[in-house]
C-alpha cells in the first residue's frame, strides 16, 4: 500500500475487473485506422521499384527542376527524378530497418539474458559477465555515427555492412534493457516457487525469466526501428551508406543540401517527409498493437 | 521437546551470513531446531529476527554458512546435489511465501502454476495433474473458474490460496509457511488459517508457521519458538508460552499484542537496544582522512580502471582492422603497387610482421599517445586530432548546454501545467525522442532561415569571409574568439552558431526531455513529495526536492546524449562548412584511411569514458545513496 | 434519523444503520456531507468513496477502519485535499475544513496543502525525502510554521527531536533517512508532522508496516503529541483493535460507504451493522488460540 496517487490507478483497474466488467477482445480493441500509414509504407516497399516514372539511377532531365507535371517532385541537382528515387528507396530503407530491429533485439535478448543470469556468480563466468555488462554500458557512449563510419570504412559500403553496423550500435540499448529486467525478475518470488516445484535452473531461465525479461525490449522495437531508419539515412548523408547511386533517403538529402541553400526546397524536403512518415507510421502501428494487447 | 533422532527436519547449529567483511550481517545465529512429523510449530519474531531466512534454509533455497541440516538423517546438502533426491525432497518439503505481486509468473495462468509441481515432482501426466489441481482447489474452497485466470485478475486472498494449493498439490509431509496471512484482510485471514490448520491435521503433515503476528500463530501452532536477532530464545507449547513465559522479550511481545480496549495501553518496558545509533564519525585528522579515503575508494578505483577500459577499446579497434576481409593494403594501393610501395603502406598500417609484433608495436605506441600516421595527409594522427577535435567537442558541448537549458525549462512547463497546449506540444515532441534526423533538420533549417528568411548568415564556415580568424590559443574556436577580444569576430561567430546550435537543440533535446518529464511525473506523485507539501514546505523547496530526485537518471541520459551530439557535431560541420573532425572523417572513410579510423575510435572511446566518469561523479554528488560504502538502514 | 446538536447548530446526518454517535462536545473543524470520489468517464465511472458524511471536532480522535478496497485511503487523501487536480472526481454537498471549501479545483499539478491539515503516510522511508538530511527537512518545516530568526531554528529542531524521544541530536540532524533505523525514521516523521502545527493530523495506516511493539510506541507518541498540540487526529487503518485502543470514535467503511459510526468505548455493545460485528469477532486474539475454528466473515454487501 503506498500513498502514491499512481498506485490507485492500478487499484481502480482491479476494482473494475473484479466487479465483473468485461473488456472487449483484442481485435475489437485494435484501432484499425492506425495501421493505415504502416500499410501504405509496406505497399510502397513492396511495389516501389515498379511505380517509378523514371529510372531512379539514371539522369532523367536537367538538374534542380521544380516539382511539376513532368517531375512530380522535381529533380535533384544531378538531374535524378526525386519521386522515382523516393519510392525506390522505400524498400531498401524499410528492409534495413526491419532487419536491424530484429537482429538487435534478438541479440540484445540473448546477451542480456546471459549477462543478467550470470552476473552475480563468483569465478570466471561471473567476471566475464560483469565485464561484458560494463562494456555494453560504455559502448552506448561511443557516438553511433562514429561507429557506423568506422565499420563502413573497414568493411566497405554495402547493405550487409549497414545492417550489421547499425544493429551493433543499437544492440547495446536492447541488451541493457533486458539485463536490467533480468536482474529484477531474478529476485521475484515466482522463481523460488518454480524451484520448489522442481524446475531446474536452465529451464527456469528459459521458461520464466526469458519471457518476462524480453517484454520491455520487444516494447522498445518501435523506437529501435525509428532510430535505425534515421541512422541509415545519417550515414547515407555522410556518404558512408550504400554506394551511390543506390537510391536512399539520406544521400538524397545530402544531394539536396546545396539546392536548399539557394532556396530550392524539393530535393531535400520530400525525403525528409518520407523519413518522418516512416517513423511515425511504425510508431502508430506499434502503439496500436500494444494498447490492444494490454 | 520431543527429539526424534532421525525423523524429520533437523538443523544443527546453523549459521547464515549475508555479505562479507565489514558489511556482513548474521541473519541466523547458531540455531538448532527440529520439526518432527505431525508437529505444528510457530516461529514468531519481529522484522529482522531471521525467521524468514530460517524458513528458506529449511527448504533448501539458500545455502548455509555454517552447520548442517538433516532430513530423515541425511544431509540436506547431499540431497540437493543429486537431482533425483532433490525432487524427492521437494515433494516432501514445501514452502509457501507471503503473497506479493510477484508470487506468480504474470505470463502464466494460475492453473499452470499449480499443476507444474504435480507434473514435475509427483510425475503425473497432464490430465492426472489437472484432476489433482481441481481436488486441491476444491479443498481450499477456491472457485474452479478462477484457475483459468491470470494472477493479477484475482484478489490477494484468492492468490494466497492458490499459493497454498501450489504447495499442497504434492501432499508434502512438511510445510513451511512464511507470513502467509500477513498481507490478507482480516475477513479472509480466518478462512485461510482454518484451512491451513485443518489441512495439516487431516493429512498429518508437519507445519512450520513463520509469522510476526502472534495471535494467528498461536491459533495455528501447538508449539511456539520465539526468535530474536537470529537466535531462538524460547520454545515450548503454545499454552505454556502464552501463560508462563520466562523470557523478558517474549513477555514484551505478548504485551504488545494485548490491547486494552479503551484508552492507552499500560506502560511497556522497551526492549533492550530498541533504538540503534547511526555510524559514529571518526575523530582526529588521521582517522578522518583514512575514513574519507576509504569512502572515496570506489571512484578512485574507478579512475584506476580507466586505462583497463581503454585497453579494451584499443584491442577492439586492433581486432576490427584485422577482421577486414581481403587485403586492405592491396585495396588501398590498387593492386598495381611496387613491392616497396606495398611494404610502405603495410608498415604505416601496422600490418607488417607477425600478429604479436603488430600488437606489441600498437600498444607500445598507444602508451606514448602515438596513434600512427594518417595515410591521406601523411601527418601524425595525434597532431591532426589535436588540431581538429577540440572544435568538434566545443560544438558538441555548446549543443549539450543549450539542449539542457531548453530541456529544463520545457520540462517545468510540461509537468506543472499538464493540460495546457504547451504541455501537449512539448510531450509530443519528447515522444519523438531519438528519431529526429538532425541532418535533415539542418538542411531544412538552412532553406528556411537562410535561403528564405535571410535571418542567419550563409552556411559557409564559422566566420564571415571578411573577418580574420582569431589566434589559436586553446583550439576551441569560440573560446579563442572570446579570449582575443575581437568584437567583430565574436559577433560573427555567434551569428554563424545560431542555426547549428538550434538544429542540435531540436534534434537532441527530445531524449533528455523525455527522461526528465517521466522522472518528474513519477517523483511528483510519490509520498515524499506529498509529505513535504503536507507539512507546509514552501513550493520552491518542494520543486527543488522533486528535481533533485529526478535528476540522476537524467544526468546519465545526458551523458549518452553527449555521444549523440559528437556524432551530430560531425554532421553539422559537414553541413555548415565548419572546420573540425567532420570533413577529415568523411575523407578518411572515402579514402579508406584505416589508421585514422582506428585512431579515431580509440580517441572517441576515451572521451566517452571520461564523460561517463563525470556523469557518475555528478550523480554521486546529487544522490548520496549512490556513493559506495554508504550504510543503509542503520538498524 | 439522529440529529446531533452542538452549540446550537443542528447537523443532520443521513440515516446509517447502527448509528450511535456521542454528541460532539467540540467545535467541528472538518465537515463532510455526501462526499463521493469517483474515477473514470461518467458512463463508466468507478466510485471509490460513496456518499460519506461525518464531522471531526477540534481535538477529536477518530479512526476510519476498513479492509483493502474499502476506500479509506482515498477518503483520507480527499480530506487532505490531495485529490484536487488529479483525475479523481470529488463531489460533496459540503466538504470544508475550518471554513475552507475543499471542493474548489486547483489548477497546478502540484498538490496544494490545506492550512492546518497534515498527513503522514504508512512508511517513513518513503515519506521522508531521501536526499536531504533530517535537520534540513525539519528545519524547513519549522521555519515555515513558526516565526523565528534564522539562528533560532536549530534550537527548535532540537526541541522537536527531543520531544519525540531522539536524544542524539548532532548525529541525527546530519543524518539522511536511510542512515537511520526504522524506529528512528518513524519518530522523525512524527516530529516533522507535529512541527507543522496541524489542527488535524491524518495518519494513513500508521502502524501497518511496523512490528507490534514498535506500533504501540508510535501510537502512544502520536496520541501524546496531538493531545499536547490540541490537534485532532484522524487515523486510517485496517487494525480494528488498535483503533479501539487509540480512538474515541470509529467509522467503519465497506466498499466505499461508511456503514457504522460508533464510539470506540461502546463498539462491542453498540455496533449494529453485521460487518462491524463480524470484524470484531473474526480478528484473532491471543485469547482464542485454543479454539478449533476461527470465526470467519462472509462477504457482506453494503446497504443500497
Amino acid at each position: 500500500m503506498t500513498g502514491s496517487v499512481g498506485a490507485r490507478a492500478d487499484k481502480i483497474a482491479w476494482v473494475a475487473r473484479a466487479s465483473g466488467r468485461s473488456t472487449p477482445g483484442f481485435w475489437r480493441r485494435f484501432r484499425w485506422p492506425r495501421l493505415a500509414p504502416a500499410a501504405l509504407l509496406l505497399v510502397m516497399g513492396a511495389i516501389g521499384p515498379s511505380i517509378v516514372r523514371y529510372n531512379p539511377v539514371r539522369i532523367a532531365g536537367p538538374g534542380s527542376i521544380a516539382p511539376g507535371a513532368e517531375f512530380w517532385m522535381g529533380t535533384d541537382p544531378t538531374g535524378l527524378d526525386v519521386y522515382s528515387q523516393l519510392v525506390a528507396a522505400t524498400r531498401l530503407n524499410l528492409a534495413i530497418a526491419t532487419l536491424v530491429a530484429l537482429l538487435s533485439t534478438a541479440s540484445g535478448i540473448v546477451l542480456g539474458l546471459l549477462i543478467g543470469m550470470n552476473e552475480s556468480r563468483t569465478g570466471p563466468i561471473g567476471l566475464a559477465a560483469r565485464g561484458i555488462a560494463r562494456f555494453v554500458d560504455f559502448a552506448q557512449a561511443v557516438p553511433a555515427i562514429v561507429v557506423g563510419l568506422v565499420l563502413v570504412s573497414f568493411f566497405g559500403a554495402s547493405a550487409t555492412t549497414l545492417v550489421v553496423a547499425i544493429a551493433a550500435i543499437l544492440a547495446p540499448i536492447q541488451t541493457r534493457i533486458v539485463r536490467v529486467e533480468v536482474l529484477r525478475v531474478r529476485s521475484e518470488a515466482f522463481l523460488d516457487a518454480a524451484r520448489m516445484a522442481g524446475t531446474g535452473e536452465f529451464a527456469l531461465a528459459l521458461q520464466h525469466v526469458l519471457p518476462n525479461a524480453a517484454r520491455p525490449a520487444v516494447a522498445n522495437i518501435a523506437f529501435i526501428f525509428g532510430v535505425s531508419i534515421i541512422l541509415t539515412a545519417a550515414l547515407g548523408f555522410l556518404g558512408a551508406g550504400l554506394p551511390p547511386p543506390t537510391p536512399e533517403w539520406g544521400s538524397m538529402i545530402a544531394r539536396g543540401a546545396t539546392d536548399a541553400a539557394v532556396g530550392r526546397w524539393w530535393s531535400a524536403s520530400f525525403p525528409f517527409l518520407a523519413l518522418i512518415f516512416s517513423v511515425v507510421a511504425m510508431s502508430l502501428a506499434f502503439t496500436a498493437w500494444r494498447r490492444a494487447a494490454r | 521437546m520431543v527429539e526424534s533422532a532421525l525423523q524429520g527436519l533437523q538443523t544443527h547449529s546453523i549459521v547464515k551470513r549475508f555479505g562479507h567483511g565489514r558489511h556482513s550481517h548474521v541473519a541466523v545465529r547458531n540455531v538448532t531446531f527440529c520439526l518432527v512429523p505431525g508437529a505444528r510449530v510457530g516461529i514468531v519474531g519481529e522484522s529482522g529476527s531471521g525467521k524468514s531466512t530460517l524458513g528458506r534454509l529449511l527448504v533448501g533455497l539458500d545455502t548455509l554458512s555454517e552447520g548442517r541440516i538433516t532430513f530423515d538423517g541425511q544431509d540436506l546438502g547431499d540431497i540437493l546435489r543429486s537431482r533425483a533426491r532433490r525432487l524427492d525432497y521437494r515433494r516432501a518439503v514445501q514452502l509457501v511465501a507471503q503473497d506479493t505481486s510477484s508470487s506468480f509468473d504474470p505470463l502464466r495462468r494460475l492453473r499452470h502454476a499449480v499443476r507444474v509441481p504435480a507434473q514435475q515432482l509427483a510425475g503425473l501426466d497432464q490430465a492426472a495433474a489437472d484432476a489433482r489441481v481441481d481436488e486441491v482447489l476444491a479443498a481450499l474452497g477456491v472457485p474452479e473458474h478462477l484457475a483459468d485466470r491470470y494472477p493479477y485478475e484475482v484478489s490477494g486472498g484468492q492468490r494466497q490460496r492458490f499459493a497454498l494449493a501450489r504447495a499442497l498439490v504434492v501432499r508434502p509431509r512438511f510445510l513451511v509457511c512464511d507470513e502467509v496471512v500477513s498481507a490478507l484482510d482480516v475477513s479472509v485471514q480466518g478462512q485461510v488459517l482454518n484451512l491451513l490448520k485443518h489441512s495439516c491435521i487431516d493429512t498429518g503433515a508437519a507445519l512450520a508457521f513463520i509469522s510476526h503476528g502472534l495471535p494467528a500463530t498461536a491459533f495455528v501452532a501447538s508449539e511456539l519458538a520465539v526468535m530474536v536477532r537470529g537466535e531462538i530464545i524460547e520454545r515450548g507449547s503454545t499454552a505454556d508460552i502464552l501463560a508462563r513465559s520466562t523470557q523478558a522479550y517474549t513477555r514484551h511481545l505478548l504485551d504488545a499484542h494485548r490491547v486494552s480496549r479503551h484508552g492507552r495501553t499500560h506502560a511497556m518496558q522497551p526492549p533492550a537496544a530498541a533504538l540503534v545509533q547511526p555510524v559514529l564519525a571518526p575523530q582526529g585528522f588521521g582517522a578522518r582522512a583514512a575514513h574519507l579515503l576509504r569512502r572515496q575508494r570506489w571512484w578512485l578505483a574507478r579512475l584506476a580502471a580507466l586505462p583497463g577500459q581503454l585497453l579494451v577499446f584499443a584491442l577492439l579497434a586492433f581486432a576490427l582492422v584485422r577482421m577486414i576481409p581481403g587485403d586492405p593494403v592491396r585495396t588501398i594501393t590498387g593492386g598495381q603497387a611496387t613491392p616497396d610501395k606495398y611494404a610502405a603502406v603495410q608498415h604505416s598500417l601496422g600490418l607488417d610482421g607477425t600478429l604479436p609484433e603488430q600488437l606489441g608495436r600498437y600498444l607500445g605506441r598507444l602508451v606514448h599517445l602515438d596513434l600512427g600516421t594518417s595515410l591521406l595527409t601523411g601527418r601524425t594522427l595525434t597532431s591532426e586530432f589535436a588540431q581538429r577535435l577540440p572544435a568538434t567537442l566545443e560544438l558538441a558541448t555548446m549543443g549539450l548546454a543549450a539542449s539542457l537549458l531548453v530541456t529544463f525549462i520545457a520540462s517545468a512547463i510540461a509537468v506543472m501545467r499538464p493540460r495546457s497546449l504547451a504541455s501537449v506540444a512539448i510531450r509530443s515532441y519528447a515522444g519523438a525522442a531519438g528519431a529526429i534526423p538532425d541532418f535533415a533538420i539542418g538542411v531544412l533549417g538552412i532553406f528556411l532561415f537562410y535561403a528564405t528568411l535571410h535571418w542567419v548568415p550563409a552556411p559557409l564556415g564559422r566566420l564571415a569571409l571578411s573577418i580574420q580568424a582569431p589566434p589559436r590559443v586553446t583550439g576551441l574556436p569560440f573560446v579563442d574568439a572570446l579570449l582575443s577580444g575581437d568584437q567583430a569576430a565574436i559577433v560573427s561567430m555567434a551569428q554563424h552558431l545560431v542555426l547549428p546550435v538550434l538544429v542540435m537543440i531540436v534534434a537532441h533535446s527530445a531524449v533528455v526531455l523525455q527522461q526528465l518529464i517521466a522522472g518528474l511525473d513519477e517523483e511528483l506523485d510519490k509520498p515524499a513529495t506529498l509529505f513535504r507539501i503536507s507539512t507546509g514546505a514552501p513550493v520552491s523547496t518542494v520543486l527543488l526536492s522533486v528535481y533533485r530526485r529526478a535528476l540522476p537518471a537524467t544526468v546519465t541520459m545526458a551523458g549518452t546524449v553527449f555521444g549523440y551530439l559528437v556524432g551530430g557535431a560531425i554532421i553539422i560541420e559537414s553541413l555548415f562548412g565548419f572546420e573540425g573532425m567532420g570533413q577529415y572523417l568523411t575523407d578518411a572513410v572515402a579514402g579508406a584511411d584505416l589508421t585514422a579510423m582506428q585512431g579515431f575510435l580509440v580517441t572517441i572511446a576515451t572521451v566517452s569514458l571520461l564523460i561517463f566518469l563525470l556523469v557518475d561523479l555528478c550523480n554521486m554528488l546529487i544522490d548520496p545513496r549512490r556513493r559506495p560504502g554508504v550504510a543503509k538502514d542503520g538498524a | 434519523m439522529s440529529d446531533v446538536i452542538s452549540r446550537g447548530q443542528i447537523q443532520p446526518i443521513p440515516a446509517i444503520q447502527g448509528l450511535l454517535l456521542q454528541p460532539a462536545q467540540t467545535t467541528p473543524i472538518l465537515l463532510a456531507d455526501g462526499l463521493t470520489v469517483s474515477y473514470g468517464p461518467p458512463e463508466n465511472s468507478v466510485a471509490a468513496v460513496r456518499d460519506v458524511s461525518f464531522t471531526i471536532g477540534a481535538g477529536d480522535r477518530v479512526a476510519i477502519v476498513g479492509e483493502s478496497g474499502s476506500g479509506k485511503t482515498t477518503l483520507a487523501l480527499a480530506l487532505a485535499g490531495f485529490l484536487r487536480g488529479t483525475s479523481a472526481h470529488v463531489t460533496a454537498r459540503t466538504l470544508s475544513f475550518d471554513g475552507i471549501d475543499l471542493r474548489a479545483a486547483v489548477g497546478s499539478r502540484l498538490p496544494r496543502k490545506i492550512p492546518g491539515v497534515t498527513m503522514v503516510f504508512q512508511d517513513a522511508m518513503t515519506s521522508l525525502d531521501p536526499l536531504w538530511t533530517v535537520g534540513s527537512q525539519l528545519g524547513v518545516v519549522v521555519r515555515k510554521n513558526e516565526t523565528l530568526r534564522r539562528r533560532d531554528v536549530p534550537l527548535r529542531v532540537r526541541h522537536w527531536l527531543g520531544r519525540v524521544g531522539l536524544m542524539d541530536f548532532d548525529r541525527i540532524v546530519r543524518a539522511r533517512p536511510y542512515e537511520l533505523s526504522g524506529g528512528m525514521r518513524q519518530r522523525v516523521m512524527l516530529a516533522i508532522a507535529i512541527a507543522s502545527r496541524p489542527r488535524l493530523l491524518i495518519a494513513d495506516e500508521p502502524t501497518s508496516a511496523l512490528d507490534a511493539s514498535v506500533a504501540r510506541e508510535v501510537m502512544d507518541l502520536m496520541t501524546e503529541l496531538t493531545e499536547e498540540a490540541q490537534a485532532a487526529l484522524l487515523m486510517v487503518s485496517h487494525d480494528l483493535h488498535m483503533c479501539q485502543g487509540y480512538a474515541d470514535r470509529i467509522l467503519v467503511m465497506l466498499q466505499g460507504r461508511v456503514v457504522e459510526q460508533v464510539a470506540a468505548a461502546q463498539i462491542e455493545t453498540a455496533a449494529r451493522h453485521d460487518y462491524t460485528r463480524g470484524l470484531l469477532r473474526c480478528v484473532p486474539t491471543l485469547d482464542c488460540f485454543d479454539v478449533p475454528l476461527l470465526p470467519t466473515l462472509c462477504s457482506v454487501a453494503a446497504p443500497g
